[in-house]
């Protein structure tokens, strides 16, 4: 970690504001996300994809392969296309079969190996895979736009712009694994290699290779269906599709089992924000960039279209705010010093959405401040235990980084309404409801703040010159909360600050959070348990990276707005 | 059957935690289990050997000023206190009878080692075996009634990720994943329907 200004510091966010639920729910992608550094590292690398297999026949279905050379490594992606019946496609973890389904492989796969992989993808988690597996991943069609764009290209004209931009995927991912699942290879393996250093970093080039993949499908089937009327897929509006996801509860226990790593996203993030706010003089280019990212913003907003009541009036409400943004920032506000800080402060008004999408767009505008913070986003190390500290010292750091968590009653139904579980039925991550359903004696230890409080109780009985070795020889139940305590102490934003086993806890609050650094975009919740987003909206395609256009800018689609509107 | 280190480490936590242990032991256990297995040696042996009999509820120990004596020790419980106390410097010399098992007690020596940088002296039947954070200088350690074990001088490395796969016994991997199984919450149709908040269909 590099040593950072004391006035960036002081103006960092405190995690008692930055790591509430709510607020971690209303995150936007920024230009640290990790889709964004990884297409700037295959820009600047002029990275070329190359399509060394494609085995696909009139109807859609075999298999492809993609190579890529990222800073000087071969990968791969081995694309399998497989026919499913229409009552068997499901975004859920206990799907058995997919529309299609992909590795990303390490170097370049032989005859023997696509022959092994082929009998393996498609049937996913009940299959094994060996270490030159870095990524494991299936994709469903949207049932809605794929069949219309393939017979609008073999009518030979273009699809209709306005379902595209109300679908923005021709398919969505609805798992993506990696870190040794299944046997594939563990993230240490790769995780020292230049180019692969940064967290998810084989995942989202998998994502993105898969993206191409499903255009190249598209354009394939077309010409098949009809050789001589066939059109391509236009470029611009393969730029406007990206990767649909489905995401569910998976994803928020391990943001807890995560913390440092946790910390460390976060900490880049609020760094990145805290250096544009110690700003004393805005330059004339920022203004204007910022003038142009809030008109961007407008825009993609009125895009955002979701179903959910509750999302489209937030929606909503950060639109409206958005234009009081634009109003404020007239060219009086520039006539005094810090204006970026004395917005970030006036935002307190608006709504989270609008706070966050508003620092989001500061740090956008920022990239020569900021970029260089993407490199320490990884982390090395699980945290460990200091058992040399003292009872003492372990109850001052409780206080320091829990005392939120020492006012919940846990013995009350709502505090303790919720229970975390995995189910038996293809290990699928649930979330229970403990006064009404069986297993919550089965329950996943996410509930951090109740196992913290318990600490407490027994650290106010204790000796406080005991060293903590001592107290766990006789309280062993409480290592884990120790261990939180200690490791929030020294990574200030690794602990989500709010009770996950309330009533009130909203697992899609922890989903956004984690999917806005992943870079997507447009949040479509379709519960409160999981949602749907878009991965690579408006991201540049294989050809813009290896041979762009004169004045393309690879790393301008922050908040991807579509043509058609 | 070659498994990732991942993977391994995430059965052996749910194999802790199906067989009662705390959350925080379940990660020592699983920890050390995968400290030995990247070595070559049997950790999921040394883990089935502490959870056989499931998570004990109490400890003999016999403390005589800086020697601390734990009988019928059972490691998934008191081995990483045993280990920390002497890193803290409580006491200078632990001495374990009858340990259920002495592997996995290398193994927890061996991630302390890690990430403390101390190294353990194991004296068993007289013969001395070092434990830091790269090694262990033994390729086995047998059943024993007695180990001593003390602090010996660091050999100070820097820390280093877990690399390569494990080659994984198939029997044993199977009592593990039963052990592991035991944290799953059987599937109704009602948590079938809402524990995911998802539709079971999806032709959107």
């Amino acid at each position: 970690m590099r040593s950072e200004d004391p006035g960036v510091v002081a103006a960092m966010r405190p995690a008692q504001e930055v790591m509430r639920l709510a607020r971690l729910g209303s995150s936007f992608p920024t230009r640290l996300s990790f889709m964004r550094t990884l297409i700037r590292r295959l820009a600047l690398e002029a990275s070329e994809v190359t399509r060394p297999v494609w085995e696909i026949d009139d109807e859609g279905f075999g298999r492809a392969v993609y190579t890529i050379q990222l800073t000087g490594h071969e990968y791969s992606l081995v694309a399998f296309s497989t026919p499913l019946a229409p009552e068997n496609r499901t975004d859920r973890v206990i799907a058995e079969a997919w529309d299609s389904s992909y590795v990303l492989f390490d170097g370049v796969p032989t005859t023997d190996d696509l022959d092994r992989l082929e009998e393996a993808v498609p049937r996913q988690e009940s299959a094994r895979y060996r270490s030159t597996e870095l990524c494991l991943s299936r994709a469903n069609k949207s049932v809605r736009l794929f069949e219309h764009v393939v017979s609008s290209l073999a009518s030979g004209h273009q699809p209709d712009q306005s379902m595209l931009a109300s679908v923005g995927y021709l398919m969505r991912t609805t798992a993506v694994y990696g870190n040794g699942k299944f046997g594939i290879s563990d993230r240490s393996k790769f995780a020292d290699r230049h180019g692969m250093e940064h967290p998810f970093r084989a995942e989202m080039l998998s994502v993105w290779l898969t993206r191409g993949f499903t255009t190249d499908l598209v354009n394939h089937i077309a010409h098949r269906r009809s050789p001589d009327a066939a059109v391509l897929l236009d470029q611009s509006l393969q730029r406007q599709l990206g990767i649909g996801n489905a995401t569910g509860l998976g994803m928020a226990p391990f943001l807890v089992n995560h913390p440092i790593l946790f910390n460390n996203w976060m900490t880049a993030r609020e760094t990145a924000i805290a250096r544009v706010r110690v700003i004393n003089v805005a330059d004339s280019r920022s203004v204007r960039r910022v003038g142009d990212l809030l008109s961007r913003a407008r825009r993609h907003v009125a895009q955002w279209q979701v179903d959910d009541v509750q999302q489209t009036e937030r929606i909503a409400i950060l639109g409206d705010e958005l234009g009081e943004v634009v109003a404020l920032l007239d060219h009086s506000w520039f006539n005094e010093s810090t204006p970026w800080d004395r917005l970030m402060t006036q935002a307190h008004q608006w709504s989270l959405e609008t706070q966050e999408l508003l620092a989001a767009l500061l740090v956008e505008a920022h990239p020569d401040l900021v970029d260089d913070l993407a490199a320490d986003m990884a982390s090395v190390r699980p945290p460990y235990l200091i058992a040399t500290r003292t009872v003492e010292e372990l109850g001052e750091q409780l206080v320091e980084t829990f005392s939120w968590a020492l006012d919940i009653d846990f013995d009350s139904v709502s505090e303790s309404a919720q229970f975390w579980y995995i189910s038996e039925e293809k290990l699928e991550p649930r979330l229970g409801l403990r006064y009404e359903e069986t297993g919550a004696e089965l329950e996943q230890p996410l509930d951090i703040a109740r196992q913290v409080k318990e600490l407490a109780g027994a650290l106010a009985n204790t000796e406080r010159a005991q060293s903590i070795a001592e107290f766990l020889c006789d309280y062993p139940e409480h290592r884990n909360a120790a261990l939180r305590v200690q490791t929030a102490a020294m990574y200030p934003y690794a602990e989500i600050r709010d009770n996950l086993i309330s009533e009130c806890c909203l697992p899609i609050d922890m989903l956004r959070a984690k999917l806005a650094f992943f870079g997507a975009s447009k949040f479509d919740p379709k519960s409160d348990r999981w949602t749907r987003i878009t991965l690579y909206q408006g991201a540049p395609l294989f050809g813009d990276i290896a041979d762009p256009a004169p004045g393309f800018d690879a790393d301008d689609w922050w908040l991807p707005v579509l043509a058609a509107s | 059957m070659i498994c990732s280190i991942n993977e391994t480490g995430s059965i052996l936590r749910k194999a802790a935690l199906g067989s009662g242990f705390p959350i925080g032991l379940a990660d020592v256990i699983s920890s050390a289990g995968v400290w030995l297995c990247v070595r070559d040696l049997d950790g999921i042996g040394a883990v089935l050997e502490v959870l056989d009999t499931g998570y004990p509820t109490s400890v003999e120990a016999r403390r005589n000023g800086a020697l601390l004596t734990v009988s019928h020790a059972r490691i998934g419980r008191s081995g990483v206190s045993l280990i920390e106390l002497l890193i803290v410097g409580e006491v200078e010399r632990v001495i374990v009878e009858s340990p259920d098992s002495i592997m996995l007690l290398a193994g927890v020596a061996g991630v302390a080692a890690t990430n403390s940088g101390v190294a353990f002296a194991f004296t068993i039947d007289g013969e001395s075996i070092i434990i830091d954070s790269q090694r262990i200088e033994a390729s086995e350690l047998s059943a024993t009634h007695r180990v001593e074990i003390e602090i010996t001088e660091p050999r100070l490395q820097p820390f280093q990720r877990l690399r390569g796969a494990v080659a994984v016994d198939e029997e044993q991997w199977e009592s593990i994943s039963e052990l592991a199984a035991r944290i799953y919450v059987p599937a109704t149709e009602e948590s079938r329907l809402s524990g995911a908040g998802a539709g079971l269909t999806d032709n959107d």
